[in-house]
Parts: C-alpha cells; sequence; structure tokens
C-alpha cells in the first residue's frame, strides 16, 4: 500500500490539497476551511460530503482559484500533476482552469449566459480554450452535445437556456466542461436542482463519461446515498474541517466519527429494499464565525468529554484491519468501542 | 380510489378536478392555447391522516395543491372540504386548509417579525384568537416548532433554512387547520435538518390529529410519512394506495422506474439489480401523448396504450394503478428486458 510520504506523492496523486485554510479577510481567526488536506488520483472518484456551510463548495473554488472576496487562501497549497497551482500570493496558471480541470456548477440556470446560444457557449469554450476555427468548433459541439445525450444536437446550437429543461441545461454544461477534455471534473452538487429521474440519467452520463476518458473526479454532494454510487472514496467536512475520509464502502460501513456515524444516520433512504428512517443529529452545523474551542463537533456529539473541548483531534490513520485502508479520522475517540452505544443498542 | 369508501372519515375529497390554464407564452398573446394541468384527479384524505403526493417536478403537484386550498380555480370536478365542526360551521375552508411551502426563504416576508409573520392569520381573522392571549399562544406555537420564543422579535433574515421553516409550519397552525398541505416543505433542506423536519411534522400531527398532504419528489420523505400515497405524472395519478403496499410492490411503471431510481446509501448489499431507466424527459402538457400517457417513456408500452386511456385497476386492497397491464400480481420483467434511453 502507498506510503503517505511526499516523494511518492506525484506518482499517483492527481491532484493534491494540502493543508488548505481560507479565511474571511480582515477577519484573521474566522476559517471557512482551516487544515484541509486529502488527494485524488488520476482516474479516481473522489466525493467531498458535508452538510451546507461545512465548506465542500469552498474547496471546489480554492481548486479553481476562485474564491470570491471576502474569503482568502491563507495557508496551504494544491498541486496538480506535480505542479503546485494554487499557493497564497500566486495566481492560478494559465490553461488549468477550464482546461485541465472541468466544473460543473449546481444550478446550470445560473452557470450559462441567458442571452447566448446554447451552441455559442459550448463553442466558445473551444475556439478560445483549443483554438479551433469557428467551422471545426461548430462541428465538434454537435458530436459534444450529442455525447452527453441531447436529442437533435444539431437543431439546438440556436435555442437559449432557457428553452431547455433543467435536465437539459445540466448536460449543456456537462458538454462544456468536457470540452477540452480535462484530466480532472469538479462538480458540485450537480444533480441537486433535478428530478429523481433525471438526476439518474445525468449521474449515469457521468459515470459513463468517466469510464470512457479516464477522468478524475471531485464529487461535491450532501447526498450519502448519491455519493455512494459516484465515488470510491469519501471525505466527510465538517464545520470548515476534515472529520473522515476512506473508500466510501469502509467509511459507510464503519464509520469511526460521531459525526459520520449521525450523519448516515439522518440519511433517510431505501437500503436492502427497506426504509430506512433518519435520525437527525441534534442541533445545526456552525457557521465560520462561530469560535469552538477543541473539536468543533463537540458542541452536537453525544460521545463529547473533557479532551473534546480542551484538544482538537487532528486526522489520524485507522488499523486497516477493521477500518480498512486509508481510513482516517479526527477524532478523540475514533475506532474505540462507543460505551453509550453499547447500551443504548 | 374509491370516494364513497368512508366517506364520512374524510376532511377533503376531489372528484375528477380539471384545472386549465391559458399558456401565453406561446405565439399568440391574444388568443392563448389553453393547457390542462390536472387531467381528472380524484383523491380523498381521511381525518388525521398523511397522504404523499409524489411526482416529478412538472407534473401537476402543485397545481393540485394550490387548487385544495382554493388558490386556484378549478374548471370542472369537485373539491369538498368536511370540517369536524360539521358542514353548517361558520369557519372558512380557507383556514382550516393551509399550506407550507418549499423556500422558506421565500414564503416568509422579510420585512415583518417572526411574531407578525405567525399572527397574521389572527389579525384577518379577529374572532379566531382574542388578542389578550397572543402573547401565550405565541409562546406555545414556538415551544411545539422548537423555537426559543426570542426568535419572535427577529426577522426571517436572523433564522437559518431549517428555522424558516418551523417558523413557517407554526404559522400554519396558528389557525388550528384541519389540513396541512406541505408543498416540498422538507426538499430544500439538508440531511439532517431534512429529518428534523419531517419529526416535527409526525409529532405535530400525533399531537393535533391535523391531516397532511405531503407533496415532494423525494421519495424517502413521503414513505417516511405517509399513510397512503398518490404517484401522479403529467396531470393525472398513476398510482395510489396504502404506503407500505405501493412501495412495496408497486403496479405502475412509471412508479416502478421512479424507485428505481432512487439511490441507495449501500449498494453494495443489495444484490445487482436491473436497473430500468425512465427514458426521456415528461412530454409537454400542451401536447399530451394520446391513451396512456406514460407510454412515451415506458418500456413496457404496447399499440393499446397509444389508442386507449388504460384503466384503473384494482390490485391490492385499496391499491389502485391505471396502466392495462396492471395486474394483482405484477410479473416483474425478465433480466433481458432494458430499456432504450
Amino acid at each position: 500500500m502507498p506510503e503517505r510520504a511526499q516523494s511518492k506523492a506525484e506518482d499517483g496523486a492527481l491532484l493534491r490539497i494540502d493543508g488548505l485554510s481560507v479565511s474571511v479577510s480582515q477577519q484573521p481567526g474566522m476559517l471557512v476551511l482551516d487544515d484541509v488536506s486529502f488527494t485524488i488520483g488520476r482516474g479516481e472518484s473522489v466525493a467531498l460530503v458535508g452538510e451546507s456551510g461545512s465548506g465542500k463548495s469552498t474547496v471546489a473554488l480554492a481548486v479553481l482559484d476562485l474564491l470570491p472576496a471576502p474569503l482568502a487562501l491563507s495557508s496551504g497549497t494544491i498541486t496538480f500533476a506535480g505542479a503546485p497551482i494554487v499557493r497564497p500570493g500566486h495566481a492560478i496558471p494559465q490553461g488549468v482552469r477550464g482546461k485541465r480541470i472541468g466544473i460543473v456548477f449546481q444550478d446550470p440556470l445560473d452557470a450559462l449566459n441567458p442571452t447566448m446560444r446554447v451552441g455559442e457557449q459550448v463553442a466558445e469554450t473551444l475556439t478560445e480554450g483549443a483554438g479551433m476555427s469557428s467551422r471545426q468548433a461548430r462541428a465538434r459541439t454537435v458530436e459534444l452535445l450529442a455525447e452527453v445525450g441531447i436529442p437533435q444536437p444539431r437543431d439546438k446550437l440556436r435555442v437559449y437556456p432557457h428553452e431547455l429543461s433543467g435536465g437539459q441545461r445540466q448536460r449543456v454544461m456537462i458538454a462544456i466542461a468536457l470540452a477540452l477534455e480535462p484530466d480532472l471534473l469538479i462538480a458540485d452538487e450537480p444533480t441537486t436542482a433535478l428530478d429523481v429521474t433525471i438526476q439518474r440519467q445525468v449521474i449515469d452520463l457521468l459515470l459513463r463519461l468517466r469510464e470512457a476518458r479516464q477522468m478524475a473526479m471531485l464529487f461535491i454532494s450532501h447526498d450519502l446515498p448519491l455519493v455512494a454510487e459516484v465515488a470510491s472514496r469519501v471525505v466527510v467536512l465538517y464545520g470548515g474541517r476534515v472529520m473522515e475520509s476512506g473508500s466510501v464502502r469502509d467509511v459507510y460501513e464503519h464509520p469511526a466519527s460521531p459525526y459520520t456515524t449521525g450523519l448516515i444516520a439522518a440519511s433517510t433512504s431505501f437500503d436492502e429494499a427497506h426504509l430506512v428512517v433518519g435520525r437527525p443529529i441534534r442541533g445545526s452545523a456552525p457557521s465560520p464565525a462561530e469560535v469552538i474551542p477543541g473539536c468543533r463537533f463537540h458542541p452536537r456529539c453525544e460521545r463529547a468529554e473533557e479532551v473534546c473541548v480542551l484538544e482538537r483531534p487532528m486526522p489520524r490513520l485507522l488499523p486497516a484491519s477493521r477500518f480498512g485502508e486509508r481510513h482516517e479520522a479526527a477524532c478523540h475517540f475514533a475506532g474505540m468501542p462507543d460505551r453509550k452505544e453499547a447500551h443504548g443498542a | 380510489m374509491a370516494p364513497e369508501a368512508i366517506a364520512s372519515d374524510n376532511v377533503l375529497e376531489a372528484h375528477n378536478v380539471h384545472v386549465v390554464v391559458r399558456d401565453r407564452s406561446q405565439r399568440s398573446f391574444l388568443r392563448p392555447r389553453e393547457v390542462e394541468i390536472l387531467a381528472g384527479v380524484s383523491l380523498n384524505l381521511g381525518r388525521g391522516e398523511t397522504l404523499g403526493l409524489l411526482g416529478e417536478s412538472g407534473c401537476g403537484k402543485t397545481t393540485l395543491a394550490r387548487s385544495l386550498c382554493g388558490l386556484m380555480p378549478i374548471q370542472s370536478g369537485s373539491i369538498t372540504f368536511t370540517s369536524s365542526l360539521g358542514r353548517g360551521s361558520q369557519r372558512p375552508p380557507v383556514l382550516a386548509v393551509q399550506m407550507v411551502f418549499q423556500d422558506p426563504f421565500g414564503s416568509l416576508n422579510p420585512r415583518r417579525r417572526i411574531r407578525e409573520i405567525i399572527a397574521e392569520g389572527w389579525e384577518i381573522n379577529p374572532r379566531l384568537v382574542p388578542r389578550h392571549s397572543w402573547e401565550d399562544r405565541l409562546h406555545s406555537l414556538m415551544r411545539d416548532v422548537g423555537l426559543p420564543a426570542e426568535h419572535l422579535h427577529r426577522f426571517p433574515a436572523a433564522l437559518s433554512g431549517g428555522e424558516r421553516q418551523r417558523v413557517a409550519i407554526a404559522r400554519a397552525l396558528a389557525v388550528d387547520p384541519e389540513v396541512v398541505i406541505c408543498d416540498e416543505a422538507v426538499s430544500a433542506l439538508d440531511a439532517s435538518v431534512k429529518a428534523q423536519i419531517i419529526e416535527l411534522l409526525a409529532e405535530v400531527q400525533a399531537r393535533t390529529g391535523v391531516a397532511y398532504i405531503f407533496i415532494s419528489h423525494d421519495t424517502s420523505s413521503v414513505r417516511r410519512l405517509s399513510d397512503r400515497v398518490a404517484v401522479m405524472y403529467l396531470g393525472k395519478i398513476v398510482e395510489s394506495g396504502p404506503s407500505s403496499s405501493v412501495f412495496s410492490s408497486p403496479a405502475h411503471p412509471y412508479t416502478m422506474a421512479l424507485l428505481a431510481a432512487i439511490p441507495r446509501l449501500r449498494p453494495w448489499r443489495s444484490r445487482a439489480e436491473q436497473r430500468r431507466l425512465v427514458a426521456g424527459e415528461v412530454p409537454s402538457f400542451a401536447n399530451p401523448p394520446s391513451g396512456c400517457r406514460y407510454r412515451t417513456r415506458c418500456w413496457m408500452a404496447k399499440e393499446i396504450c397509444a389508442q386507449f386511456e388504460p384503466p384503473e385497476v384494482e390490485v391490492g386492497d385499496g391499491h389502485v394503478a391505471a396502466c392495462h397491464f396492471a395486474t394483482a400480481q405484477q410479473p416483474v420483467p425478465a433480466n433481458g428486458d432494458t430499456v432504450a434511453l
């Protein structure tokens, strides 16, 4: 198994996020992301999960160097294919954003230009990004629209985004994101605005394209069941910190931190043909402005003890025999049997 | 559904409701096209019961909700509300049927304090709650929905999405309704907040005996709350029945596909099941398919589906499906059957 040593990082990891912290400028204590680290291997599909306000989307924006003011990178580096792309005080090198890293946002109606025909928006990416002639770009646009499953792609070139359904708009976004054949696709809640049958179509499309192009994916979602179908590894964020990470299967079957356990229990879902009713986590997620000493989850945690208030738990590797390979959790009690649970169950 | 079954126990009955709207978006503004959004919907809601209404966006769920509470005129058919206070009661139905909307950011007036938002119904109907007991009622409502009383002085902007939805529920409960229509009331919320609100709704029902029509495209929430469920497609109810029966043995191919599309939390635990995709997208209301409205996306569609509208077939106890091929024991399509995209 690969040791997490720096020297071996380059050959495995496509994207390496190292100690990423994002602060609200002028308020140094207010961290939206606090020392977030994880990697995505070539062709690997990693999901970032958490409640709203956990910092999921901020990670995506930081990777693309698109943090909106007043958010600013305060420390950490992001390395892509061995080269640093995001560091404090440096702009992202040209030719990475949109070209080697594609992005699909949650709401395609916001992300597409409402005054521009769909065909032009896809073609623009090709002429600007790949230096194609407009004739070439037009032909390629038709191919791309067909590839993402838009019926009669030639006729759709001239329509405006509002004339398409939500599912078709998201397909257009995917076509734009894939136009320059990126190595990594960031998908930020790409199906949240869609109906379940259309969600299924879009997810199947993403999986098929990922497979065909051997593309890595960072899939951002609050929907745990959806993540299970899309990603192989999962990173759980809470209040701007990584709570737990590991393979989806290990994390879902053997969650090691009370937060992840609660998050899984809160998902109402169908499992093995019966309904699993969600049990809510008490309280609500903290805002970055809240100063919480120690573990940020301790005010909501049923296992919290004194140490949780006093000391911040750092991510640590769990024994592979019980929790699977590369499974980490940032909890003082990670991997220890829960006394209360033993009684309650 | 059989409307005559236990009529006396129903608080709300809709019979063959048609709603037609004028579509001015098309070419001729002066001669708008008439589009039928509800094409003969019948349902009944028992006292203290939860009826789940399941369907994708644009199937007419919200139109049905709005017509049930009188916000939308109906073309034909009937909607009957029977108050527990008796038919001759003076209470206007508008108070007895309340709504909780999807977007807690859009449904609360940002310029009014929470107390004003909740008390608005009393303001308009002065005989409802005497002014001297407002304060007590406000505090008990806040307690009922699990909000601190300090929030009464706040504006909606100071509250989170989950808290706002609690305010919306308190506002609906303020006038002692007999029916609350929840139109995608939990769809905009995070998983853990969603679970809290669903729990709150169940708790309120247990305490007050209010009946819910719970509208959602989120199958798991519908299943969690509903006693009975009705599945809508393009302005019609295609399947309805007891929740347990519809979800465990769906008889309409649309319901089957809808259930198959839901992601599983631990997909590796279930045996590899055949995944049936719903092909294409919902057709337009302006030009609904002939015969069965679902046939253009259905993997079972045969010639008969284009020619005749399917009759309602009783497939189980109170479980009805409108499909030519629905039988009491729906044969599961053989493994080779796939659906073209």
